[in-house]
């Protein structure tokens, strides 16, 4: 399938290329950056001296930057969400026409800390679109704003053709063998079930599986997971100094980390208290003794530590049970 | 006094604690009369409280068609027709009835202690809705939990005249009747809980979580095979007495037939005829396979229904959800399409700490709770469970829903501790294997395997063989001792929390800012009603005051002037014009405002004081509304630094900087810094030396602390001219005025001299 | 029905009748008026007249020394004062300059339409014999006469006043020799006056007129005085006093609503904050208003100053010895032409005004019309007394006369016949009126039993109706319920 991408890609470009040949007005600038993007299926990869030069005045593309910061170490995964998407657009943008008015170009922080520096973007993925310029004044940039409009493709493209005009495409490739496992799948399982629903019906009909569903349902959405699943918070920050942080600062936010840490206390906490009210009085007097004291002990360690955590979130909190 | 029997005494006892617990939840809600005054906060009730007075001046037929033409300048809003009428009738009724007496309290007064008051009431009817779910134990336990749960406070101190001061206890006794009238199959009780539903209905807009709710119970019921004539009854009374009840509020009208958000309950109420009518058919037929034939028939009734109720909502006969009860299941949804609601902070996603703040250590009893009502799982306990687990989402979904939440923690957190008190505190611990007292409601309650069907009764017995093995209760003194200890030392950090985070977070009206002076006394700072009692004395009846929504109720409340937009925000495009106002250059608002013949523009401004609540920071907001509308217009991206930084200080963007909100802002700000930088306290940000000039408005106000702004917008010139270049004229006319005047200064003094 | 029918008509005609001859009567009697021409028995031997502009209430004393040039001795003095400025005049007493200083009876005779002039009639005591003279002192005080003169000034500026008024005094009988001092604010700025080119002299703050000889009656020539006054004028429109008697509390509480203007100069421009706070070092040479002072009873308690919108935060309360003093300062300054409403109220110890007279069986409350009106004039001010529920038999007594007196009933907290309510209004009120009214009622305490026995009727009602409900059982097939809940 990529294959095929490429393929219909190097075409389409090599075509546009000979045409501009036979427009007759060789432009090194643009055969650079055509052979770049032909390089990088569809998306040109730039380094400092590069992105400079592809970017003097005057040009007669637009050309479209994603500044990201793909490395592991800066743990950035908007960067690694909306990679693809990018790329996406842009191969799709170069298959559908031979158009050499933007091109598409994808600077990792890597290879151009010092852009990065001088035009000081402290936040990855930053998205910069250069429309066309003339000699003299270069053309100011534009931001895309994937906070805002979401770093899924469709959006996206929807800035870019506001931004030159015509219409900026985007063909998701269809992914057969992903779909067809899906359908397998669906249609084993109802298969399964409808085979050992004799067996397992109990199970369904269990009081302690429904328990369980909803309880862990619960103990996620009392530890904040909603969110989480709105605001997309990374899952462990790295702090100043090396050490990481598992604990956001500021009362209104939270890591991924945390709210999972804290589902965790939430639920050791009422377990014990469960156990103290089911099963200890079902005990001999000695096992009574000991799980009396472990559980209680259990309960006001973890109470504690859990007041710890939340005087860390807040504070002003002017009270704590042990330490 | 004569000797009580027991009974009696019982009885005696739990209406003395009932009665303190109300107490206890009325008084812990007068942090802010105490600090401050009797006066009522924030935004939304200043609304409710001037319809309120309106109801009490007129009469409730005015108030019923009510056209207000002062609100939504120049469209008017129709007050009595989009508006949850309850609120206002109840506290109408209790002024009313005082004054009958001769009681003359003033409407404010009954306004401001409305909520506290009702939250006693919410006590006890939880404390009656526990009660059926275990026993009084427990029930005084949740009532004592919801008297004093932060998680109800933070919307019910007094001066908070809002619908959900009301609407919890209506939910309360709402469901504690529902419950009650699916005990008995009463169609009595029912009809009760239909009322009080109605009741709720005319109170607050969350009454869709009731009609959501309470057929998703009856669903579960069906599912579990619980189907029974006791639920037909309920619920059929329930639904239809209810369903039209509601439809004679005109602000609800025909939703209940037409919008999704009703759907549901419609859908079960057919499942529930269908169901019975198999039943029906079932008690004449014998065959087997005509059950099976049933069977296959209920399910195609089913899917043809929910075909059905999807191929009309397609058609668009049934309106699809709106947006801001859609926004609850596409969390992303509001974000993009509908910013009003997205910048509502109320409407953010909850992160775990608000949890605990609310709901200190019942947050962790609520799943224990909720565990033990899985253990004997009659049809209330089924109800809660339903409950906990969606009212935990909605929580998770939306700050202002922990308010749903927060009963049904109450609730599960007391069935979890008053389980363990009673395991620790029973005494009677007999060696042999007796009935257990874990679940001292089994004494009590009814034995569960009366109604309950096939799969209730299998987990009945396994539930009693599970018992049958040795239970002793509790043998050892150390155990109980250290047990009870520390779980008094919990409830007793539970109130100091409770207590802590009342009068620290909840118990401030927004209106009056408290600051404290060197000596340690308290500062009031007052401007919000120094400048808004400065429009009603000093400007003319009618004249219109244009500011950002969030502003509209108090202006109209406090200041009695007509408003272009308010917190009811019912008209996406006119909030986008003042947006655009705001937020486009002079030459243009001038346009809009003339247009929309404004006299005066209000802003709040925290600059001088580092007040974090000012229109710079909602600024992004106002850009984004009017983008939603005019994107050709205004974009988002200009008001950013090219490094998008939002910034207001001399590297802020052009835009920025001649965008009409930010001349109002800072204009002359910097004069008083003299020759120092002047410096935002919000932003902590350096401002340009040199003041923004303004052409089209003249300052009219500035409050004390330059919090409330207020611009007069100027008049058209006389000769057509635009007015910078008349500023331009002036100010070349007035060099050579002063110098004139100096000379004449000085004649005049040689004359004083002379004489 | 239908006999009645003519009765009817012949009932409306007549009424219409009866009305227009009342319309006639009235009339007439108009007609009758406008002409006084009144007996010349006195001439003016000398007039000292001292015109006061130290306050924004102009106050006008003259001190007259007449001499009876009748054949036969006369009691009456007539004082005619023009139209516009007897509509100033808010408060006009005639003394007589003895030892004893008793005043003098002022009564209003009638209008002259003609001469536009409205007429009073001081009598003597004693009749003033042919020859003699008689000395006595007339004392006018008047509102509304200060005109600030530039209309519009800016924020930081000097106000200034105009001030117009006969330059010799307004008589109905020869003057033959009078002088008139005009007393300016201690800075004594003036841009004009009217400088005469007979004797007047000016210095420091008093510009003095006169000596003038023979002056004809009921001449006029205009005097005009354009100085700085700084004061703010401050006019209250409707000054309403509430104050409530509970002899059970042993308690008199007083609210006092204000709604005050600033007849002062108006802002040219707008309001400017940031001048506001940088011309702070001379507000107390502008005209604006930034602070007031109230003088309440020692005994004051729980002293409040709330507005229509809340409570207002920036007010002081100060215990001095024979008084407690509320300093309260407006939520905003208030300029030239700018409104301020607000309401304070204390409750005060009810022994310091109402004493019981045995004799007569009467209770006497002792209460000012108005308190604290010496930087005000009020247009018009209702003073509402409550007196107890069960009074009787109210009477008031007044150094002056009010506009209406009103008798009714009023209901709070649990009453029920109702509070004794007496409404008194009176328009154009100075600080001359701050002096005391008696209101004298009876009342026999065994009033106070009134509301306990109706509060335990009210109980006890409610407590047979919740037996009644408890005890008698309603419901209908109690036994299929019961058997239901088990």
């Amino acid at each position: 399938m990529a294959r095929i991408a490429v393929f219909l890609t190097l075409l389409c470009v090599v075509f546009t290329f000979f045409s501009v040949e036979v427009a007759g007005k060789p432009n090194p600038k643009l055969e650079r950056i055509l052979k770049m993007t032909r390089s990088g299926k569809g998306t040109a990869k730039l380094d400092s001296q590069s992105f400079v030069k592809s970017l003097e005045s005057p040009r007669d593309y637009a050309m479209v930057v994603l500044l990201t910061a793909l490395g592991d170490k800066f743990k950035c995964t908007p960067c690694k969400e909306f990679d693809p998407e990018f790329r996406l657009v842009a191969s799709s943008y170069h298959k559908k026409n031979e158009k050499t008015d933007l091109f598409f170009g994808h600077l990792d922080f890597e290879d151009g800390q010092s852009i990065f520096q001088q035009m000081n973007i402290m936040s990855a993925p930053t998205v910069l679109y250069y429309p066309p310029s003339t000699k003299g004044r270069p053309s100011e940039p534009r931001r895309y704003d994937a906070s805002k409009y979401g770093f899924t493709a469709e959006p996206f493209a929807d800035f870019l053709s506001k931004e030159i005009g015509h219409e900026v495409p985007v063909i998701r490739p269809f992914d057969y063998t992903k779909n067809g496992l899906k359908v397998f799948f669906l249609v084993g399982a109802l298969a399964i079930i409808k085979l050992l629903y004799t067996h397992f019906a109990f199970v369904l009909n269990n009081r302690y599986t429904w328990s369980v569903i909803s309880l862990i349902t619960i103990l996620t959405m009392i530890s904040g997971h909603m969110w989480n699943h709105i605001r997309k918070p990374p899952y462990i920050m790295p702090g100043q100094n090396g050490q990481i942080n598992y604990i956001a600062n500021g009362f209104q936010q939270q890591l991924g980390m945390e709210s999972q840490v804290v589902a965790v206390i939430y639920g050791i906490l009422s377990f014990s208290v469960v156990s103290l009210a089911i099963t200890v009085p079902r005990l001999e007097k000695t096992k009574q003794r000991y799980a009396v004291w472990i559980w209680m002990g259990c309960i006001l360690v973890v109470f504690s530590f859990l007041m710890n955590l939340f005087k860390i979130k807040n504070g002003g909190y002017p009270f704590k049970l042990l330490f | 006094m004569a000797k009580l029997d027991a009974s009696n005494q019982q009885a005696l006892l739990k209406t003395v604690i009932l009665g303190l617990i109300a107490g206890a939840a009325f008084s812990s809600r007068l942090f802010s009369i105490v600090r401050y005054e009797s006066v009522i906060h924030e935004f939304d009730p200043w609304f409710n409280y001037r319809t309120t007075q309106m109801l009490v001046k007129d009469g409730f037929y005015e108030f019923w068609n009510w056209f207000d033409p002062r609100a939504w300048y120049p469209l008017g809003r129709v007050v009595g027709g989009t508006v949850y009428p309850g609120l206002m009738v109840t506290s109408a009724i209790i002024h009313n009835v005082l004054h009958y007496l001769h009681f003359p309290v003033d409407i404010r007064n009954v306004c401001v202690l409305l909520a506290p008051v009702f939250s006693g009431a919410t006590a006890y009817a939880t404390y009656l809705l526990t009660c059926e779910i275990k026993d009084s134990s427990a029930g005084l336990l949740a009532a004592a939990f919801i008297g004093i749960a932060p998680g109800y406070i933070s919307r019910s101190v007094a001066g908070s005249y809002d619908n959900e001061g009301i609407a919890i206890f209506l939910l309360m006794f709402t469901f504690y009747l529902w419950i009650k009238a699916l005990k008995l199959g009463s169609a009595l009780w029912a009809a009760a809980a239909a009322f009080f539903y109605f009741y709720m209905v005319a109170a607050w807009g969350g009454y869709v979580f009731i009609i959501n709710l309470i057929p998703l119970h009856v669903l579960v019921l069906m599912g579990m095979g619980r189907f029974s004539t006791r639920v037909y009854v309920s619920y059929s009374t329930f639904y239809i007495l209810g369903t039209l009840m509601s439809m004679q509020i005109p602000f609800v009208g025909f939703q209940p037939t037409r919008t999704s958000e009703h759907m549901a309950a419609l859908g079960v109420f057919g499942l529930c005829q269908i169901l019975a009518f198999v039943e029906l058919v079932r008690s004449h037929v014998q065959e087997r396979q005509f059950q099976t034939l049933l069977r296959i028939f209920v399910v195609l009734i089913f899917v043809v229904g929910v075909v059905g109720l999807t191929a009309l909502t397609m058609t668009g006969f049934i309106a699809p959800w709106t947006g801001r009860f859609y926004s609850l299941w596409d969390t992303g949804y509001a974000k993009i399409h509908i910013p009003i609601i997205a910048s509502v902070s109320e409407h953010q996603p909850t992160a775990w700490p608000s949890f605990f703040f609310d709901l200190e250590m019942l947050i962790f009893l609520f799943p224990a709770g909720v565990y033990l009502c899985f253990r004997q799982l009659r049809d209330e306990h089924v109800f809660i469970i339903v409950y906990s687990v969606f009212a935990s989402y909605f929580a998770g979904v939306m700050v202002r829903l922990m308010l749903t939440l927060t009963p049904v923690v109450c609730i599960s957190a007391a069935v979890a501790l008053s389980t363990i008190l009673d395991t620790y505190l029973d005494f009677n611990t007999a060696e042999s294997t007796t009935e257990p007292s874990g679940q001292p409601s089994a004494s009590t309650e009814t034995p569960r395997s009366k109604h309950a069907s096939a799969a209730a009764k299998a987990a009945a017995t396994k539930d009693a063989d599970s018992t049958k093995e040795k239970y002793f209760g509790i043998l050892n003194f150390d155990s109980r001792t250290i047990v009870l200890t520390n779980f008094v030392i919990f409830l007793v950090i539970f109130v100091w929390h409770c207590t802590w985070v009342t009068s620290n977070a909840y118990s401030s009206p927004s209106i009056v800012l408290a600051s404290r002076n060197p000596d340690g006394s308290q500062h009031i700072i007052d401007d919000f009603r120094e400048s808004y009692n400065w429009l009603r004395q000093n400007t003319k009846e009618d004249a219109k005051i244009m500011s950002w929504w969030d502003y509209g109720y108090q202006i109209s409340g406090m200041a009695d002037r007509p408003t272009l937009v308010d917190n009811n925000t019912w008209n996406n495009t006119h909030i986008a014009t003042v947006g655009r106002a705001m937020s486009s250059n002079e030459e243009d608002a001038y346009e809009i405002m003339k247009q929309h013949d404004v006299d005066y523009v209000l802003i709040i401004f925290g600059g001088l004081l580092g007040y974090s609540g000012d229109d710079i920071n909602k600024y992004l907001w106002m850009i984004r509304i009017a983008e939603g509308v005019w994107p050709d217009k205004i974009k988002e991206s200009n008001y950013f630094t090219p490094t998008g930084d939002y910034r207001v200080d001399d590297k802020a963007s052009q835009t920025m900087k001649d965008s009409l909100m930010y001349k109002m802002s800072y204009y002359r700000f910097t004069e008083l810094f003299g020759p120092h930088a002047p410096v935002d306290r919000v932003r902590q940000q350096t401002l340009p030396k040199e003041s923004p000039e303004l052409n089209v408005l003249d300052e009219a106000f500035t409050s004390e602390n330059w919090i409330v702004r207020i611009y007069k917008v100027k008049d058209l010139d006389n000769l057509g001219r635009l007015h910078k270049d008349v500023a331009q004229f002036e100010a070349g006319k007035k060099k050579r005025k002063a110098q004139r005047s100096s000379k004449s200064k000085a004649r005049r003094k040689q004359r004083e001299d002379s004489d | 029905m239908y006999k009645k029918l003519p009765f009817c008509i012949f009932a409306v005609l007549l009424v219409c009748f009866a009305s227009t001859l009342a319309f006639a009567n009235e009339y007439s009697n108009e007609i009758a008026t406008t002409i006084v021409d009144l007996p010349v028995h006195f001439k003016n031997v000398k007039t000292i007249r001292t015109i006061d502009l130290r306050s924004t209430v102009v106050r006008e004393d003259i001190g007259i020394r007449a001499e009876n040039i009748d054949s036969q001795p006369q009691t009456e003095y007539y004082v005619p004062l023009p139209e516009e400025y007897d509509n100033k005049v808010a408060h006009f007493t005639a003394t007589l300059k003895t030892t004893t200083k008793e005043a003098l009876p002022v009564e209003k005779l009638g209008f002259d339409s003609t001469r536009k002039i409205q007429i009073y009639k001081i009598t003597f005591p004693e009749p003033v014999a042919p020859g003699s003279t008689v000395a006595f002192g007339i004392k006018f005080v008047t509102t509304k006469s200060l005109i600030p003169n530039p209309e519009t000034i800016p924020q930081v500026a000097r106000q200034h006043v105009e001030y117009n008024n006969n330059l010799f005094i307004y008589s109905l009988y020869l003057v033959e020799d009078s002088k008139t001092t005009v007393v300016l604010p201690p800075n004594g700025n003036v841009v004009t006056f009217t400088e005469t080119t007979e004797s007047f002299s000016r210095s420091g703050n008093k510009i003095i007129y006169g000596p003038y000889h023979n002056i004809d009656p009921l001449v006029y020539s205009e005097m005009h005085i354009h100085y700085e006054q700084s004061q703010p004028i401050l006019t209250v429109t409707n000054l309403v006093r509430d104050i409530q008697v509970s002899h059970l509390g042993g308690n008199l509480a007083v609210e006092e609503r204000y709604p005050l203007r600033h007849d002062g100069a108006r802002l040219e421009k707008q309001f400017s904050r940031v001048e506001f706070q940088q011309s702070a070092g001379v507000h107390d040479h502008t005209n604006v208003l930034k602070q007031l002072t109230f003088q309440l009873p020692a005994s004051a308690r729980d002293v409040y100053y709330r507005d229509d919108i809340g409570n207002v935060s920036t007010s002081h309360v100060r215990n001095q010895v024979g008084s407690t003093l509320l300093e309260i300062t407006p939520r905003y300054p208030l300029f030239g032409g700018w409104n301020y409403t607000w309401f304070h109220g204390y409750n005060a110890d009810l022994g310091e005004f109402l004493h019981y007279n045995k004799r007569a069986g009467r209770y006497i409350l002792n209460l000012k019309l108005v308190e604290n009106a010496k930087k005000m004039s009020f247009e018009h001010v209702k003073l509402n007394v409550v007196l107890p529920e069960g009074a009787t038999d109210v009477q008031v007594e007044a150094p002056f006369d009010f506009d209406g007196v009103t008798h009714s009933k009023h209901f709070t907290n649990l009453d029920t016949t109702g509070r004794y309510q007496l409404t008194l209004d009176k328009s154009n009120v100075v600080s001359e009126h701050e002096d005391f009214i008696q209101i004298s009622y009876k009342f026999s305490s065994i009033h106070h039993l009134q509301k306990p026995l109706a509060a335990c009727a009210a109980f006890f009602t409610i407590f047979m109706m919740s037996i009644l409900i408890s005890k008698v059982k309603f419901t209908i097939g109690v036994t299929q319920v019961i058997k239901k809940t088990e």
